[in-house]
C-alpha cells in the first residue's frame, strides 16, 4: 500500500494550513513502566534525535530497568521536538517527563521543557492526600465490621435457620433443624475451635450417652513398649572386663578339658595340612583323622608319656 | 496504481493453493457515490476476500453509503485511540492487572457491530474493550472499569474480563470458556423463539481447546443460531498458529459445521460477512456457521509481552504500514470521494477528544467503598445470612 501521494502533499498543506495550530500538538512523553514492579529506570540510548519523524510502532528509545534493557515504540506517528532526559540517565522516576513529541509539520524551534516539578508534586500530593483519606475511611469501616462477629450472634426464631456464633456443619445443621432445637447457643460444643459437632447434638435430644458415644480409645501400648526396653546398652569398663575375663575363663577350661569332638591327631602331616593348599593326597588326609577321634580320646597322653 | 497493488498482493500470498489476501485497501469502487450521504452505492470486493467450506461465499458486490463509511472510520479511529489511551495508562501505572488490548483489530469489531442488530448476542474472551463499548457500553465505563473506579461497568469490581451489558456476556478469563456457554445463549434464543443470532468469539489459541468441539456438535446437532468466530491474529499469545495447530485453516475445523474464511482487516469484506453469517442462521435458519477473521494485532498478548520475542518488528511494522484498516478505510474513503484528509483528520480529531475527555472523567471517579466488597455477589434479595471475607475474623451479615 503506497503512502507516497499522501504524505508528500501533507506536510507542506498541514505546514501552510496549520501554522497557528503548532503548540497545540505537543506532547509530553512520560517515562513509561515497562513491568508494573517497575518505579525507576535509566535511559539507555535514545533512537531518534530531535527532528527525526517517526512513524507509529518505531522505536524511541531504549529503557534500562532492573531485569533488562526494553525498547519503547512510538503510538503516533511524530515529530520527536525535544529530548529532555538525555542518554545515560539513571534513576528516572516512572512518569515524568522525558521527551516532546509533536506532529508533523509542527514548528520545534522553541520548545521548553514544560514545568514539570509543580505539577508533579502538585499530583503527588494529591494522590498522598487521596490515599491518606481512602485508608482512613478504610480503616474506620473496617472497626465496624470486626465487631459485629464477636457480638453474640441472633437468637433463633422457630421459623428461621438455626445460627451459632461458629459456623454449623450440614449434619449439626439439619439435626437442629429436624428436632427444632430453639438455642443451639446453649449447647456445648466440642469440636474445633467451639464448633458444635453431631455428636454434641445428640447427646442435648438424650440420643446419645455423651459426645463421642461408645467410642473407646484404644488402650495405650504399654506392653508392647516393655519388651522393647531391653535395649542393649553399651559396654562401660567394668563390664567390658567381666566379658574379657569370662572368655579367657571359658577359652582355658576348653583347654583344660578338650571337647570331645576335637580331633587330637599329633601327625606332622596332619597341622601341615592346615596351611597347604588342598591336594589329592592332602584332602584324603582330613578324612582319615575322622573316623579315628572316637578311640584316641582317652589317650590323648599316650603320646606324651 | 491500483494494478501495481493488485500485483503486490498477489505476490505476498503463497501461492500454492488461491489462498486468502488480507490486504484492507482491495475493494473496487462499481459506481460512482451519490451525493446523497446516505443513499447506498455499490463496490465490489476483491476476490480473494473470501474462501468457503462446504457452503457458498458471499456475494462480492456490496452496498455501502457515505454515512456508513464515515461512521465506521469514526468508530475504528475511536476504539483505536480507547485501547492506546489504556495502553498509556498502564504504563502509568494507573491500570494494573492484566490489559489486553485490540490495537490492530478494529476492524472485526465494528464490521461485526455494523452487521448485527442490537438484539443479537454477543460473547468473547478477554480483548474484549471495544466489543463491550459498541454492544451498549460507554468508553468511560470501560476505561473507569480498567483502571478499577465506580463509574466503570462493573463498579470497578471486576476488571476487563468481566464487563457486561445487556446484549454483550463478556470479557471471560478462561480460554475457550465462552464458546460454549455462547453455544448456550443461542440455545436460549431458539427455546425462546427470538430471531437472534448468537456470535461467540474465540481465538486461534483457544480453537484446540476441547470444549469448543463439544460445542460445535451440540450446536450442529440441534441446529443452533449460533454463529463461532475465531479470530485469527496468527499468534496464540507467544506461539504462532503453525507451531500450535496441525490444521490452521480455522475454519475448515468444524468438521461438519460449514466455514468461511474472511478477510479481517477490510471492514467492507468483514461487514459482509458477518450479515452473510446472520442471514444464514437467523433468516435461512441453517444452523451454526463458523466465521473466521484473518486478523492481526500490533501490540503484544497483553501489556507485559513486548510483542517483538516471537516476531520480528519488522513484521509488525509491516503490517501497519501496509494492512492497517483504519488506513485502508481511509485510502477508500479519499479515493471514492467520500470525505477530504480534513474532514478524516476532523473525525481523528473527535474521537481522540471523545476518548480524552472520557479517559479524564473515569481518572475523577473514586474508587469502590469497602461496602461495595459485599455488594453484586448474590441477586438482591437471596443473600445468605453472611458471608465471609477475606480473613477468617472478617464477616458481613446481611
Amino acid at each position: 500500500m503506497s503512502t507516497l501521494p499522501r504524505t508528500a502533499a501533507g506536510p507542506l498543506l498541514r505546514r501552510m494550513l496549520h501554522q497557528t495550530h503548532a503548540r497545540r500538538a505537543i506532547t509530553n512523553l512520560e517515562m513509561p513502566a515497562m513491568s508494573p514492579t517497575m518505579t525507576e529506570g535509566g535511559i539507555a540510548s535514545w533512537k531518534k534525535q530531535k527532528g527525526d519523524s517517526f512513524t507509529a510502532g518505531d522505536v524511541l528509545l531504549e529503557i534500562e530497568t532492573d531485569k533488562a534493557t526494553i525498547d519503547v515504540e512510538a503510538q503516533d506517528d511524530g515529530v520527536m521536538g525535544m529530548i529532555i532526559v538525555p542518554d545515560g540517565t539513571k534513576n528516572v522516576v516512572v512518569g515524568k517527563v522525558i521527551a516532546l513529541l509533536a506532529e508533523e509539520g509542527d514548528d520545534i524551534s522553541n520548545l521548553q521543557p514544560p514545568p514539570e516539578d509543580a505539577s508533579s508534586r502538585q499530583k503527588q500530593q494529591q494522590q498522598q492526600e487521596s490515599e491518606s483519606k481512602a485508608s482512613s475511611s478504610q480503616s474506620q469501616d473496617s472497626k465496624p465490621s470486626p465487631s459485629t462477629p464477636s457480638a453474640p450472634s441472633k437468637d433463633t426464631h422457630s421459623s428461621g435457620t438455626p445460627s451459632h456464633s461458629r459456623p454449623l456443619f450440614p449434619s449439626v445443621h439439619r439435626l437442629l433443624l429436624e428436632h427444632d432445637v430453639s438455642k443451639p447457643s446453649e449447647i456445648k460444643g466440642t469440636g474445633v475451635r467451639g464448633m458444635l459437632t453431631k455428636g454434641d447434638v445428640l447427646a442435648y435430644l438424650g440420643m446419645a450417652s455423651g459426645p463421642t458415644g461408645t467410642y473407646k480409645e484404644a488402650p495405650p501400648p504399654a506392653a508392647q513398649a516393655q519388651p522393647k526396653k531391653e535395649e542393649y546398652k553399651p559396654l562401660d569398663g567394668p563390664a567390658l572386663r567381666r566379658l574379657i575375663a569370662s572368655t579367657m575363663l571359658q577359652n582355658s577350661i576348653k583347654t583344660r578339658n578338650p571337647s570331645p569332638e576335637s580331633p587330637v591327631s599329633a601327625n606332622f602331616d596332619s597341622v601341615l595340612a592346615d596351611y597347604l593348599p588342598s591336594t589329592p593326597a592332602s584332602s584324603s588326609k582330613p578324612q582319615t583323622p575322622a573316623p579315628l577321634p572316637a578311640p584316641k580320646t582317652t589317650n590323648w597322653l599316650d603320646g606324651l608319656f | 496504481m491500483a494494478s501495481l497493488a493488485r500485483l503486490r498482493v498477489s505476490r505476498r500470498l503463497p501461492q500454492l493453493a488461491r489462498g486468502i489476501q488480507t490486504s484492507a485497501d482491495t475493494t473496487q469502487l462499481q459506481d460512482a457515490p451519490p451525493s446523497e450521504s446516505s443513499q447506498p452505492f455499490t463496490v465490489k470486493l476483491h476476490e480473494d476476500s473470501f474462501r468457503a467450506h462446504n457452503c457458498d461465499k458471499p456475494e462480492l458486490d456490496v452496498q455501502v453509503s457515505k454515512d456508513q463509511l464515515l461512521g465506521w472510520y469514526k468508530q475504528m479511529q475511536t476504539m483505536r485511540r480507547m485501547e492506546m489511551a489504556a495502553d498509556a495508562l498502564y504504563k502509568a501505572k494507573l491500570i494494573r492487572g492484566f490489559c489486553h488490548l485490540a490495537i490492530g483489530q478494529e476492524a472485526v469489531s465494528v464490521g461485526l457491530e455494523a452487521g448485527i442488530t442490537p438484539e443479537d448476542r454477543v460473547i468473547t474472551a478477554y480483548r474484549c474493550h471495544p466489543f463491550a463499548v459498541l454492544r451498549g457500553g460507554s468508553i468511560k465505563g470501560v476505561i473507569g472499569e480498567l483502571l478499577g473506579r465506580q463509574v466503570g461497568m462493573s463498579h470497578g469490581k471486576g476488571g476487563s474480563m468481566h464487563i457486561f451489558t445487556p446484549s454483550f456476556f463478556g470479557g471471560n478469563g478462561i480460554v475457550g470458556a465462552q464458546v460454549p456457554v455462547g453455544a448456550g445463549i443461542a440455545f436460549a434464543q431458539k427455546y425462546l423463539e427470538k430471531d437472534t443470532a448468537t456470535f461467540a468469539l474465540y481465538g486461534d489459541g483457544a480453537s484446540n481447546q476441547g470444549q469448543v468441539f463439544e460445542a460445535f456438535n451440540m450446536a450442529k446437532l440441534w441446529n443452533l443460531p449460533c454463529v463461532f468466530v475465531c479470530e485469527n491474529n496468527k499468534y496464540g499469545m507467544g506461539t504462532s498458529a503453525e507451531r500450535s495447530s496441525s490444521n490452521t485453516e480455522y475454519f475448515t475445523r468444524g468438521d461438519k459445521i460449514p466455514g468461511l474464511q474472511v478477510n479481517g482487516m477490510d471492514i467492507i469484506a468483514t461487514k459482509q460477512a458477518v450479515e452473510y453469517a446472520r442471514q444464514w442462521t437467523v433468516a435461512e435458519k441453517k444452523g451454526p456457521l463458523l466465521l473466521e477473521f484473518v486478523t492481526y494485532r500490533y501490540g503484544g498478548h497483553s501489556m507485559s509481552d513486548p510483542g517483538t520475542t516471537y516476531r520480528t518488528r519488522e513484521e509488525v511494522q509491516r503490517m501497519r504500514s501496509t494492512q492497517d484498516p483504519i488506513r485502508g478505510l481511509q485510502r477508500y474513503i479519499e479515493e471514492w470521494g467520500v470525505a477530504s484528509e480534513q474532514e478524516l483528520k476532523q473525525l481523528d480529531k473527535e474521537a481522540k477528544a471523545t476518548v480524552d475527555a472520557a479517559v479524564e472523567e473515569a481518572k475523577a471517579s473514586p474508587e469502590p467503598l469497602v461496602k461495595d466488597l459485599w455488594t453484586d455477589i448474590y441477586y438482591k434479595g437471596t443473600e445468605p445470612p453472611f458471608m465471609r471475607g477475606r480473613e477468617r475474623e472478617e464477616i458481613h451479615h446481611y
